[in-house]
């Protein structure tokens, strides 16, 4: 593996980390979903504001499951067409509650210090 | 850690069904890019705007599925074929290292994949009948002195009509048939079968039919089924072509009388064979064809023929509910003999039964010898990493994870090993053959012995399984670096020796105690082998011929006939030159046949204790063969000329009959009577023979001369003779003058089972000289292996002490103080491996007590000298390294750090 794509994906591993728990977020609020769907509901959410590239949402979704924090379900999506219906499992719901306290507390932390910064 | 495995699992899913689940993100992609093109076409773009306008929104779809291609999976295996490859180069690098570690470990693997397929043949692989685990052997035995023997056919006969518990209840017997045709003359071995046998073994010919039951009754009876090899080698046809044009019909002229052949058995199609048959039978070692074992009406009441029979046990019946029926039946059947119980023996455990033990010890035996070589790679690994230690701190220190090291180091090990399972697999083809071209003749379904997928498998988990054995201890050690003392240049050196050397003299010792348990083991069997070679036979085997003459029927139906062949045959072989002696019995001492004799009683006692039917064996001689065996009178006269059927029947018994039934006083005068109808005077006493086998006690034991056998008795007993001749010189050059005589008497007649009587005493003792072998053998491969190992550490602790001696020797040390201080590391090492492997060794030997003979499990002499044995070899191997000390250059050693 060359050294340029290590660093690439080092990159895109900070945005899909946010990503996966907006995901199970997502999962969790509304139920299954298919990838387009959760596309929509980040989009609507950050009122423009996340560029987001839609296809990043599946690697998201393949790494959730693979740690067996959603589970995924043939089915068919409002044009009819073929499309993969993902829910949240349970213990996705515990690591979904584990990572928001902990996004809280870092953003948290992350917002005084800019705060303070900013004051000087 | 769940997480890990999950993920772990989905991308090990992910290697394989890869391209399903690549088509399934195909269709999603698809899906999403129509649902976004859809939504901007709602919002007023065209078509080809909207389908460009999703696809941007997207992204790169080429390189999201390389990245998911990448999370299933790749990346694993990637990881593992970057190990490989490194593993590949470093064993590489050290080629000798390589080679030992290859060498040591090929040569446990192959010798457990090898016994391990015979003990999977033999032990595990169920027998090639139908339901095998419902056949059994039905013996008759007594209730009081136990035993099995064969039955009575009269017993067959009436059992067969009345049990209830068994599906079937079949019999056969051996029989040799003369097969002529031609110009040549042939001996055959022939079993005598009932009708029912083959069904009952769920067996079918590969040809033609099976036999029906009417050709039970005599004189429908000649009929054959031959078994697929005489066939070939008879008729050399194609079966295939007997099956698809129908069956065409031959005939064998056996005895001179035609017999139809009605079918062909399938190849390597056979009854049972093994040597775990009740003392005094055999298997027959195979079979040429099969025959129907025809009765006569007067069978119904003879006590002369005895047929092996065989079960299938009835689903709902178990073996007790079966034997304790049987054995009401047979006293039903049969008030007159009170004690008469019948014994039930599982088919499978009569054939493996005595093989097991030792199949089990040497199974155990190549365990440890595979554990030892563990040992020994382990060593040599840990004393091979002085250089490596720093490339692993060096990668710990650049982040590699604990984790990763140790799987480095496994991997490796995995590496060596694998490539040393193919080296073992080979070995194990050329250890089978020689297993099977050595295994005694009554080893049971040695034909059977394969390196199939099952041994393949086994061959496999041993490789693996020593693999991750052997890299535990550097996995370890390795994984958990120092980076403090690993990374110093040169350094390390003498804080870290003391870890390393402990785990090394760990492994040595091991090494020690598991070659002590194996040169003990050897060392039983050899002791116990030794004192059997020297157990008095009660016959001089120098300069002895037996051969075997079967006298047809129906040439020879009446017992005149068959005498005065052998009294011709007799008369023609004595006068040949260099022939001392020449006689005949039944069933020739160690040949596997014996017969009982009924329980008598002395004249003018009023019963004779514990003289019971199968207490007593019988056998039928001719006057000169005790002079031919060299089994010496102790009292009276042998048999003479004179003792015919117009004189007194004389009788003559052996030592241990005189003891047990006349207790002192002297036999010889005094008349006993047998089944309260026959009277005998007995006229001599001589030497127990061993008749049974060299390690089993000899019995009371009674000889007959053969011109006296009663006329009803005289079919079964001198039908088959064996001709015992006593030579001045060597015996084999005797063969063909013997057989020149034997033809001069009747032209047909043909003998079989040409031996010497060393060669009958070798057969006797072959399967304990084969597991007394192969033991000897693994214990050897331990001592060599045991030998490395020392070595290696040895070498390794005067490497690393270098710096000392060269203080020691330049302070004024005398190289022979040096020696001495090696040499009593090496010796402590090996007294450690002592102290642990003897107590483990006691243990041990315990299991293969049965396998002993004349010497106990915990013999203080073969434990002396198997620690003895291990201490030397611990010197031995100590000395190199101890000598190469001696020769250190204080300057040099000195200068080093």
């Amino acid at each position: 593996m060359s050294k340029g794509r290590y660093t690439e994906a080092q990159k895109s591993e900070v945005l899909q980390g946010t990503l996966d728990l907006m995901a199970l977020k997502v999962l969790d609020t509304l139920g299954p979903q298919h990838g387009y769907g959760i596309a929509r509901r980040i989009e609507q959410v950050s009122e423009q504001v996340l560029q987001l590239n839609e296809g990043t949402v599946y690697t998201s979704l393949l790494r959730l499951q693979q740690r067996g924090w959603i589970a995924a379900e043939w089915g068919t999506s409002e044009n009819n067409r073929k499309a993969k219906y993902y829910s949240i499992t349970k213990s996705g719901r515990k690591q979904l509650g584990r990572e928001t306290e902990n996004w809280e507390r870092i953003s948290g932390v992350i917002g005084r210090l800019l705060r303070l910064e900013g004051q000087e | 850690m769940i997480h890990y495995w999950r993920a772990l699992a989905a991308r090990l899913r992910g290697l394989f069904g890869d391209r399903r689940v690549e088509r399934d993100l195909d269709d999603e992609i698809e899906t999403h890019l129509r649902l976004l093109a859809e939504r901007y076409v709602r919002q007023g773009m065209t078509e080809d705007e909207a389908a460009q306008a999703a696809r941007r929104q997207f992204g790169n779809v080429t390189l999201l599925k390389e990245v998911n291609r990448e999370m299933r999976g790749i990346r694993f295996i990637e990881t593992l074929f970057q190990d490989l490859r490194y593993g590949i180069r470093m064993l590489r690098r050290n080629p000798g290292f390589t080679f030992v570690a290859v060498l040591t470990l090929s040569l446990g693997i192959g010798a457990n994949t090898a016994i391990f397929s015979v003990v999977r043949a033999i032990l595990l692989k169920p027998l090639p009948y139908t339901d095998p685990e419902r056949l059994v052997m039905v013996w008759e035995s007594s209730a009081k002195t136990g035993g099995e023997f064969d039955v009575r056919i009269s017993n067959f006969l009436a059992w067969r009509d009345e049990q209830q518990v068994f599906a079937q209840l079949a019999a056969f017997q051996y029989q040799d048939f003369n097969l002529s045709g031609g110009d040549r003359r042939e001996r055959i071995q022939g079993v005598l079968i009932t009708a029912n046998l083959f069904p009952l073994l769920g067996a079918q010919p590969a040809a033609g039919r099976n036999f029906l039951p009417e050709e039970e009754r005599d004189g429908w009876h000649r009929v054959v089924i031959v078994s697929h090899d005489f066939w070939r080698r008879r008729f050399g046809d194609d079966l295939r072509s007997q099956d698809t044009q129908g069956w065409r019909e031959k005939t064998l002229t056996l005895n001179g009388e035609a017999y139809r052949v009605i079918g062909v058995m399938p190849s390597g199609f056979e009854i049972a064979r093994g040597g775990g048959m009740p003392q005094g039978l055999a298997f027959a070692p195979h079979a040429d064809l099969w025959t129907p074992i025809h009765f006569k009406p007067e069978d119904r009441a003879n006590f002369s023929r005895y047929p092996i029979v065989i079960g299938r046990l009835r689903p709902d019946v178990t073996m007790e509910q079966a034997q304790s029926a049987m054995t009401t039946l047979a006293r039903r059947l049969d008030p007159s003999e009170s004690s008469l119980s019948v014994k039930l023996v599982a088919l499978s455990e009569q054939l493996t039964g005595k093989v097991r033990p030792a199949l089990l010890v040497l199974l155990g035996a190549v365990g440890l010898v595979l554990l030892i070589a563990c040992a020994n790679v382990a060593n040599l690994k840990l004393a091979g990493a002085a250089a490596r230690r720093r490339e692993f701190a060096l990668r710990a220190a650049l982040g590699a994870s604990r984790l990763r090291l140790a799987r480095q180091v496994v991997t490796e090990g995995l590496l060596l090993s694998v490539t040393a399972g193919v080296g073992g697999w080979l070995l194990a083809h050329w250890l089978r053959n020689l297993i099977v071209v050595f295994s005694p003749d009554d080893l049971p379904r040695a034909r059977e012995i394969s390196l199939d997928g099952a041994v393949l498998g086994f061959t496999l988990l041993a490789s693996i399984g020593a693999g991750v054995i052997f890299s535990l201890a550097p996995a370890a050690r390795f994984s958990r670096p120092d980076l403090n003392e690993d990374l110093k240049p040169g350094g390390g050196m003498m804080t870290l020796s003391l870890s390393r050397l402990s785990l090394g003299s760990l492994l040595v010792v091991a090494e020690v105690a598991l070659a002590l348990a194996l040169s003990l083991g050897a060392g039983l069997l050899l002791n116990s082998f030794v004192r059997l070679q020297r157990v008095d036979p009660g016959f001089d085997s120098r300069n002895v011929l037996t051969m075997q003459i079967s006298l047809p029927q129906p040439k020879y139906s009446t017992g005149a006939q068959m005498e005065s062949f052998h009294r011709q045959t007799l008369e023609r072989v004595e006068t040949l030159p260099g022939v001392e002696a020449a006689g005949l019995i039944n069933e020739l001492p160690l040949g596997g046949g014996d017969r009982d004799f009924p329980a008598f009683t002395i004249d003018g006692q009023a019963s004779t204790p514990g003289a019971d039917w199968f207490t007593n064996s019988v056998s039928v001689v001719s006057p000169a063969y005790f002079r031919a065996m060299g089994t010496p009178l102790l009292r009276g006269r042998f048999f003479e000329t004179r003792d015919n059927e117009q004189s007194e029947r004389v009788i003559i018994i052996n030592e241990a009959a005189a003891r047990r039934y006349w207790q002192g006083r002297d036999p010889v005068g005094s008349r006993i009577s047998a089944l309260k109808a026959y009277f005998f005077i007995v006229v001599g006493v001589v030497a127990d023979v061993r008749h049974q086998g060299l390690e089993s006690e000899t019995n009371p034991r009674v000889y007959l001369p053969h011109t006296q056998v009663m006329e009803r008795m005289k079919a079964s007993l001198l039908r088959s003779m064996t001709l015992v001749l006593r030579s001045a010189g060597p015996s084999e050059p005797l063969i063909a003058a013997v057989r020149r005589e034997v033809s001069a008497v009747d032209r047909e007649q043909s003998v079989s089972n040409i031996r010497t009587m060393r060669q009958v005493v070798a057969a006797s003792v072959a399967e304990r000289a084969f597991t007394m072998t192969l033991l000897g053998a693994f214990a050897a491969l331990a001592l060599l292996l045991a030998i490395i190992g020392i070595y290696g550490v040895m070498s390794y602790v005067v490497t690393q002490r270098m710096h000392e001696i060269g203080v020691r020797l330049a302070l004024g040390a005398k190289s022979s103080d040096i020696l001495r201080l090696v040499l009593r590391q090496g010796i402590s090492l090996a007294f450690a491996g002592l102290s642990v492997g003897l107590p483990a060794s006691l243990a041990l030997t315990q299991l293969m007590k049965g396998l002993l003979y004349g010497v106990s499990a915990t013999d203080p002499l073969t434990f002396g000298a198997a620690a003895a044995l291990l201490t030397a070899v611990a010197l031995l191997a100590a000395l190199v390294p101890a000598r190469r000390a001696t020769k250190v250059d204080p300057l040099r050693a000195l200068r080093q750090d």
